[in-house]
């Protein structure tokens, strides 16, 4: 690789970095107002889940947590893998972290199963609002979030024939580490306090 | 720094050109296209709404019998709601933005600062388009039952929720909004990209004109603050399609209360920098061309950016100032106002810039000065009557009165709007490579400034003498009877102020299609970036990437040789 082009790839990383940094304080600012609107919700009601309502199961809400922290885990052990040049260890822990995505939208669709179980309705009051809105939210994007790792998908069959790999694969990490986050405080506010 | 970035090739097909473009001045075309088709369809609703105003009860001449045959040409009071929703939604969203910033800025900002093109030509694209989509969503409510939105531009729950506005309107403007975010979130995210990576080597922030700076500014804003409104309105689309609780209070939420006024608080926490994001762009471009027609550099450049910069910051603190009668806690109210009243204070700063820079210029007064001297009026009395409504106890009597439409009317639309004109004239040589006619341009500059002042500075004396805004016919009550007469001087100044707008239409349309190509790439007779290629700009813009030397408002300067009164940025600065 010669200096020009390699000024070129280097360049074109941090462009990218930026863009991905702007974008996720586009994102965080959409998360940041509905923390506050909930913080809002919570103040104003003297009782929390309001009257009516059990506080409901961590069960579930802790391991869709657990599911994608180690998703979130494996996408970045793909990143040093494919830093160290070792592709078949590339292709494993990137399939693994598709499969943990995937479970992570089955198991969300399990606690909306669940919170209908336990007679929470979307139509049963903010307690529930709260829930399945935010919830829903945070799953379109991780939907997103897994089209952008399927993004990947043909960059992995063709072995990152493409330069570009890493800029892609490190932009969707980190949006995929910054729904992890989300999900923390979600489980945080929504679910335990 | 290097700049192999976003290469495609020169479009050869209609398709590739015009349709699925990557170049950032096609995109900024289809964006003009685009704000000055809505602005035509906005601008005919307030026509309406000023004809129903000036003449309750009376058909709408012409139009009215084809638009409201159920009524014989009179504008029905459920219409007239959604009227003004839809004329504040899409002069803001759909005229205003694809101007100043879609156009402007996809045109302006790589050519001035000396890139071949955005950071990230696909995701312009989408940009276009997703606006495009978002356009569509909103005109197609306008032929579902129950017709469009009508629960105001700021979409105020309960008015919003399906209580205040049943049928699929509402819903469809908010999805509307959120696509429209995601347009503008893709733009300010490319444009923010490509001011920090792309400018040209030897170009300082300060060696950036103004124009970019306010562009740059307004992108900062748009990426922060349009999530929130996207958060506010999918929330208001739940409330509304699934029946979740967010923005509903009393009876209607039964266990656990939701909360309307929540969704103002949101609204405006977007809301007063959107009045940035709206202004921000014809403020750097004003800053500029006083410059370039004074032919003497701009006074305090960086002061004015620094300014601009500042208010920037301000803007996203003092958003409570919109709500002072919702029952907010007095220490917050002064607290706000207190903020709020800071805002003057860059503000004068970078107005007595303007002067500063006309102040004994060589002034030539060419249509792009007209307007711009035009914003530098128009925007003192807009910001002035602000500090009437940024005041709490002034502003318990005039909220929600016209004096709030006339006052931001200023702010928002005769200052963005005169900004958007004097754009357009400047940039049109260097966007289709043809001058428009000066005369037609002068004639329009004039009878558009004797329109809107007729317009807003009445909506400021109704409006003091305590109009409300939003009613269908307001002479019903005792107390505005007398304001019959001024309400009809208002909708006169506006049926003017329509009329001088075909002006335009004509020279832009004349021109594009009959017009002579430029001879002189330079025709302002400026040394900016674009100004040292040929016009039309050709394609990836710079044949060799520039290297700046001095500033963007080297004029005037009595050592500059070979006749000229100006330097290009590319010219090693001569020392006055």
């Amino acid at each position: 690789m010669t200096t020009g082009t390699n000024e070129i790839l280097i360049a074109e990383k941090e462009r990218a970095d930026l863009a991905m940094t702007v974008t996720l304080v586009s994102f965080a600012m959409l998360f940041a107002t509905l923390f506050l609107m909930y913080a809002v919700f919570r103040s104003a009601n003297p009782v929390w889940p309001p009257m009516g309502f059990a506080k409901t199961s961590l069960l579930l809400p802790n391991l869709s947590l657990a599911i994608i922290f180690f998703s979130s885990l494996f996408l970045h052990t793909t990143q040093r893998m494919y830093q160290l040049g070792n592709s078949r260890k590339v292709s494993y822990f990137y399939y693994l972290t598709l499969i943990f995505a995937l479970a992570f939208v089955g198991i969300q669709f399990l606690i909306w199963k669940q919170l209908k179980l336990d007679g929470i309705y979307l139509d049963s009051g903010i307690f529930a609002s709260i829930i399945y809105g935010f919830t829903w939210i945070h799953c379109a994007h991780v939907v997103m979030g897994f089209l952008g790792l399927l993004y990947c998908f043909p960059m992995i069959r063709a072995k990152y024939a493409n330069h570009n790999f890493s800029i892609r694969l490190s932009n969707v990490a980190k949006f995929w580490h910054f729904l992890g986050i989300i999900w923390f405080l979600m489980i945080l506010f929504i679910f335990v306090l | 720094m290097t700049y192999a970035h976003g290469i495609h090739e020169a479009p050869k097909t209609f398709i590739s050109k015009y349709i699925i473009s990557f170049d950032h001045k096609v995109i900024a075309k289809q964006f003009l296209w685009y704000g000055i088709f809505f602005l035509g369809v906005g601008g005919m609703m307030a026509l309406l709404i000023r004809w129903t105003l000036a003449y309750p009860g009376e058909a709408f001449p012409i139009l009215g019998s084809l638009l409201f045959p159920h009524t014989n040409g009179v504008v029905p009071p459920d219409t007239y709601a959604m009227l003004f929703t839809l004329h504040g939604t899409i002069m803001i969203f759909y005229a205003i933005t694809p101007i100043l910033i879609g156009a402007f800025g996809n045109f302006c900002i790589p050519l001035m600062i000396g890139a071949r093109d955005m950071a990230f030509p696909m995701l312009n694209m989408l940009s276009f388009w997703f606006a495009f989509l978002s356009g569509l969503v909103l005109l197609a409510s306008l032929f579902i039952p129950y017709g469009g939105a009508a629960g105001g531009w700021t979409s105020y729950p309960t008015l919003s929720t399906l209580i205040g506005s049943p049928g699929a309107g509402q819903t469809l403007w908010c999805l509307a909004i959120f696509i429209l975010g995601i347009s503008s979130t893709m733009g300010a995210v490319n444009y923010i990209t490509t001011v920090i990576s792309f400018r040209a080597p030897g170009m300082g922030y300060f060696d950036m004109p103004l124009t970019v700076w306010g562009l740059w500014l307004t992108a900062i804003l748009n990426a922060i603050f349009l999530p929130v409104l996207g958060a506010g309105v999918m929330l208001l689309i739940f409330d509304r399609v699934f029946g979740t609780h967010f923005f509903l209070a009393g009876a209607a939420a039964t266990s656990g209360t939701g909360d309307p006024v929540l969704f103002q608080h949101v609204f405006w926490i977007f809301g007063h920098p959107e009045v940035y994001i709206l202004i921000l762009p014809a403020w750097g471009v004003v800053s500029d061309l006083l410059s370039f027609f004074s032919r003497k550099p701009a006074f305090g450049a960086k002061a004015t950016a620094l300014s601009m910069t500042t208010i920037t910051i301000l803007s996203t603190v003092v958003y409570g100032h919109h709500m002072f009668t919702t029952q907010m806690s007095p220490l917050l109210t002064q607290t706000f106002m207190t903020l709020t009243m800071t805002i003057s204070i860059p503000s004068a700063i970078f107005f007595a810039n303007w002067l500063g820079t006309i102040w004994r210029g060589s002034i030539r007064f060419h249509s792009p000065m007209l307007f711009s001297l035009g914003i530098v009026f128009v925007f003192g009395l807009g910001g002035l009557t602000g500090l009437y409504l940024g005041t709490v106890s002034t502003d318990l009597y005039l909220h929600d009165t016209y004096f709030v439409v006339g006052h931001f009317h200023y702010t928002m639309a005769a200052s963005v709007l005169l900004g958007g004109f004097a754009g357009t004239y400047f940039w049109f040589p260097k966007m289709f490579g043809k001058m428009m006619n000066e005369t037609l341009a002068k004639i329009h500059f004039w009878g558009s400034m004797v329109g809107l002042n007729g317009i807003f500075f009445g909506m400021l004396l109704v409006g003091y003498a305590g109009m409300h805004r939003r009613l269908y016919n307001p002479f019903v009550y005792e107390f505005m009877k007398d304001m019959t007469s001024i309400n009809t001087m208002i909708t006169i100044s506006a049926l003017i102020m329509g009329a001088f707008q075909l002006v335009f239409v004509y020279n832009f349309l004349h021109t594009l299609i009959k017009g002579k190509p430029v001879t002189d790439n330079n025709p302002w007779e400026v040394g900016t970036l674009e100004w040292t290629i040929p016009s039309p700009a050709p394609h990836y813009n710079f044949k060799e990437i520039p290297t700046v030397k001095c500033g963007p408002h080297e004029l005037g300067n009595p050592n500059l040789k070979n006749g000229r009164d100006f330097q290009y940025q590319t010219e090693e600065l001569v020392e006055a």
